[in-house]
């Protein structure tokens, strides 16, 4: 629908009805957004418009728009609506699975997004309301940021003063914080959804960066196209940049409720328990040959997770990155817990610069949200090597360590397999030491400050070389250690609370979890910091 | 046809290789075992298609990152 420059509209003395004609005719020319051109560029390239993503994400009907009008307006002398641009995003109140959420996006058939000469954006509505509310954030970005012709226009290059920033931040502290990377994003939109608790990107659709490629060559000389500077490999695969990756748009929306229904309404409220009709009391049989007996062979650490959680319901975050570690949400007896666990089919398990940082911020995040965390480790020490050295490990598994000790969120720890040196006493030494913090160990289980093959060869060093037969020398100082790992001497000593059949790792956890409740309502009423991406 | 590099995922010592140059594999058949950290680390391949090259063999250290096969589909 065109404008309708010879339209005559409302003055003060009109009649109301005249008034609701024309407040209707702005609605209508506002929810054209950048007109129909720009909605079927949008629609060719296999993406929806902004008002198309909030209705999919959210509750049918649910969604209460918040400055619908808010556009740039121009008046003719006789007072009529000579030209409309609306506002370049669309927010408001909403519903997603019944609850409250605050929710904004970038509507990217105007300007690209951009921020242009109108005041409409997330700081004005959703994000404050989502602080004095209490209620999740939701962001779909697909904004490129700061305009050069915006600077022309203005005849002025402002100096960035920083804050615009403090509302996501102050958001960071309080809410959920979900981030949906719909497009080519870049600039300022790009940091928005980044400061988020969660983030997810489409599959060759999306794309984050400070800037893009035409900046990119004039900067450094570097031709690489949009995908390959900042799509889903770089961000997802390779720098950990954002956490998941989606198929689709759908895909990407239900990645979001997902994350959010495992969370409660701000970080001081505990999530709330769900009838999930998985029996706490369930003995998974699988559990008990799920390790091999062969212990240089690996095994599928998401299935044991799987096995244990409520309903084999697991939602990963950080998936493809800093495979070592793995991190995610699920439910025990309908309660929400996060989840964290080893692979040893990446880097044989240990942990990395990367992995120790994967936890340590997914120790912040459940210790923000008050769940508690439940552990499943199969770690041979740090990664060695000078690959390994180069993601400075030891400082990021220092970095883990206190992460560990600062979380006052109780934890559960399966020792499934191995836990070695200082890297698992990085996952090892959460929980506080006297408070609830319970530790079992599976019949595969073994550990110490050192695995006996390189501890032997380090230790006994001298006696080995000046042996006869050096090699048989070393064997034998080794089989005389190996009968120290057992298991059982630690349970012995009290190492773990108990040894136990790995068929009743499930009832232990729905045990612990729920018994953790009221300390978890306790935790919820420390003050938070924002808990950095 | 496409070629692609896969590379070693860890440093380690290579301990079996049942791929030959030649060979038809396809997605998630192993390539190669690497004994790294006390594993016996197992690398699948990712695609389907011929084995053009084989840069390893049984007992030889490979690095990380250091390209091991070459496969066309």
């Amino acid at each position: 629908m065109p404008i309708d420059r010879e339209r005559e509209y409302w003055k003060p003395g009109m009649t109301w009805d005249k008034a609701l004609d024309d407040i209707e005719y702005v609605r209508e020319l506002a929810s054209e957004m950048g007109g129909a051109d720009r909605i079927e560029r949008q629609h060719s390239g296999g993406r929806y418009t902004v008002r198309e993503r909030i209705e999919k994400i959210l509750d049918p009907g649910s969604f209460l728009e918040a400055g619908p009008m808010v556009g740039a307006a121009e008046f003719d002398d006789s007072g009529n609506l000579k030209e409309f641009t609306p506002g370049a995003y669309v927010m408001g109140l909403g519903e997603i699975d019944g609850r409250p959420v605050a929710i904004g996006g970038d509507d990217f058939t105007i300007s690209g997004g951009s921020p242009h000469n109108v005041r409409k954006n997330s700081r004005q509505f959703t994000q404050p309301l989502a602080i004095q509310y209490g209620i999740p954030y939701v962001q779909l970005v697909e904004g490129v940021g700061h305009s050069a012709k915006a600077d022309e226009a203005a005849g002025h290059m402002g100096l960035p003063d920083g804050s615009q920033w403090h509302e996501g931040v102050e958001l960071l502290k309080k809410v959920p914080v979900a981030a949906g990377i719909m497009g080519s994003v870049a600039g300022a939109p790009a940091a928005y959804a980044l400061m988020s608790h969660f983030t997810v990107m489409i599959k060759e659709q999306s794309q984050i960066f400070p800037s893009g490629p035409p900046v990119v060559r004039r900067a450094i000389g570097e031709t690489l196209d949009k995908e390959e500077l900042g799509g889903y490999k770089m961000h997802v695969h390779d720098s950990g940049q954002v956490d998941n990756v989606a198929d689709s748009e759908e895909d990407a929306f239900e990645q979001i409720k997902k994350f959010i229904s495992f969370l409660p309404n701000t970080t001081s409220d505990i999530a709330e328990r769900v009838e999930t009709g998985d029996p706490p009391d369930r003995r998974p049989e699988e559990l008990l040959n799920i390790i091999p007996s062969n212990r240089k062979r690996s095994y599928d650490p998401r299935k044991l997770i799987s096995l244990v959680v409520d309903n084999g319901d697991f939602f990963e975050m950080r998936r493809h990155w800093a495979g070592a570690v793995i991190t995610g949400f699920a439910r025990l007896d309908g309660y929400s817990v996060g989840i964290v666990g080893s692979d040893p089919r990446f880097l044989a398990g240990a942990m990395d610069g990367w992995a120790a940082e994967k936890y340590a911020h997914f120790l912040d995040l459940c210790d923000a949200f008050n769940l508690p965390v439940v552990v499943f480790l199969d770690m041979p020490g740090f990664m060695l090597g000078s690959h390994a050295e180069r993601k400075a490990t030891m400082r990021r598994g220092v970095r883990a360590l206190i992460a560990s000790a600062e979380a006052e969120v109780p934890k559960v720890e399966f020792n499934v397999r191995k836990a070695y040196g200082v890297a698992a006493d990085a996952i090892h030494s959460l929980g506080h030491p006297n408070g609830l913090n319970l530790r079992y160990g599976w019949p595969a289980g073994e550990w110490g400050g050192i695995p006996i093959e390189g501890g032997v060869a380090a230790a006994y060093r001298r006696e080995i070389e000046s042996a006869e037969d050096p090699d048989a020398h070393r064997e034998m100082i080794e089989n005389r250690l190996l009968r120290l790992r057992s298991p059982f001497r630690a349970a012995y000593k009290g190492d773990v609370v108990d040894l136990i059949d790995p068929r009743d790792t499930r009832m232990l956890a729905c045990k612990f979890v729920k018994l953790a409740q009221p300390m978890l309502a306790k935790l919820s009423q420390r003050p938070k910091r924002a808990v950095r991406p | 046809m496409a070629t692609y590099e896969v590379n070693s995922p860890m440093t380690g010592r290579v301990v079996e290789v049942p791929v030959s140059v030649g060979d038809q594999v396809s997605e998630a058949d192993l390539l190669v075992v690497i004994e790294s950290m006390k594993m016996e680390n197992e690398v699948f391949s990712e695609i389907a298609g011929t084995v053009l090259e084989v840069r390893v063999e049984e007992d030889q250290n490979v690095s990380e990152e250091e390209v091991i096969f070459v496969i066309s589909d």
